[in-house]
């Protein structure tokens, strides 16, 4: 029997108490003192604790996100005896723990904390720096390309041509209120 | 805890964040495209409308139009100038 979340389950008794759940919870311990599954999900490379890696639940890996402070597992699960001597304090009162101890028990809990993971890491700097380069290559092969590899501008796009095309606009009045030959003198033949 | 500074820090607002949110926001919201409309209408209908009134004050049709005949765009008002070829 796998029992890959490996944690509480919610009953869901039938008449005879004897469901998939309850033969579940009643499976554990054998299981955990077989070994058969692991008992640190944070370590989700593969065949750490026996569990390989597509069997782990991601949901289940520790991971230090600002926008949900909240991981489901703690970042420490595999204690070592002082660690667990000390886990045992903190199930008394608390007023007994000192500073240092406080500090050990939140570390156990969690890998950084909220202000040290909303802390800059200055990733900005890559990001804008690397697309900038992407970008300026992009330049250099269009310039490339438009030199050697493009062919030759259609001659309607000539520098006179498009002063032919400007100077009949204006002789048609073209957009005379706010646009084209409303900035053109006609009495004095130039530009206003 | 020795090393917590004293004092508490103020309770946040706990309820009605939604209401309080749309409130503030949506006078922010209507002041500011108040502004807008404002701005654009100084800046961009009045202009506007100021050109054509200017425009049209003194407009002659007629003078235009034989300017740009003079000028030689029409297909079939040619200029002054311009010597109709003889057809046989």
């Amino acid at each position: 029997m796998y029992c890959w979340h490996g944690g509480s389950v919610v009953k869901n008794t039938t008449k005879k108490g004897r469901t998939m759940a309850h033969q579940l919870m009643r499976a554990v311990p054998r299981l955990v003192a077989r070994r058969a599954f692991s008992t640190s999900l944070a370590r989700a490379g593969g065949g750490a604790g026996g569990m390989p890696a597509w069997q782990v639940n991601p949901r289940n890996v520790y991971e230090d996100r600002p926008d949900f402070p909240m991981p489901n597992v703690p970042y420490v699960s595999e204690l070592s005896d002082a660690q667990k001597a000390l886990k045992a304090k903190e199930a008394g009162d608390w007023k007994s723990l000192s500073d240092e101890e406080l500090k050990e028990l939140y570390r156990l809990k969690f890998h950084k904390t909220l202000a040290e993971a909303e802390a800059p890491t200055g990733e900005w700097k890559t990001v804008v720096g690397g697309t900038s380069l992407i970008i300026a290559l992009t330049f250099v092969l269009y310039i490339i390309q438009k030199k050697y590899a493009m062919p030759a501008m259609p001659e309607t796009c000539n520098y006179e041509w498009q002063e032919a095309m400007m100077k009949k606009q204006l002789q048609m009045r073209n957009n005379p209120v706010e646009g084209l030959a409303s900035k053109w003198d006609y009495e004095n033949n130039k530009w206003k | 805890m020795a090393d917590v500074p004293a004092g508490r820090l103020p309770k946040p607002q706990m309820r009605g964040l939604l209401i309080s949110h749309l409130k503030r926001h949506g006078a922010i919201a209507l002041v500011f495209s108040m502004g807008v409309t404002l701005a654009y209408k100084l800046a961009v209908a009045d202009p506007r409308k100021r050109h054509y009134e200017e425009f049209y004050k003194n407009y002659d049709v007629k003078r235009e139009f034989e300017a740009m005949k003079e000028a030689g765009i029409f297909n079939c008002a040619r200029p002054s100038w311009e010597q109709a070829a003889e057809e046989d």
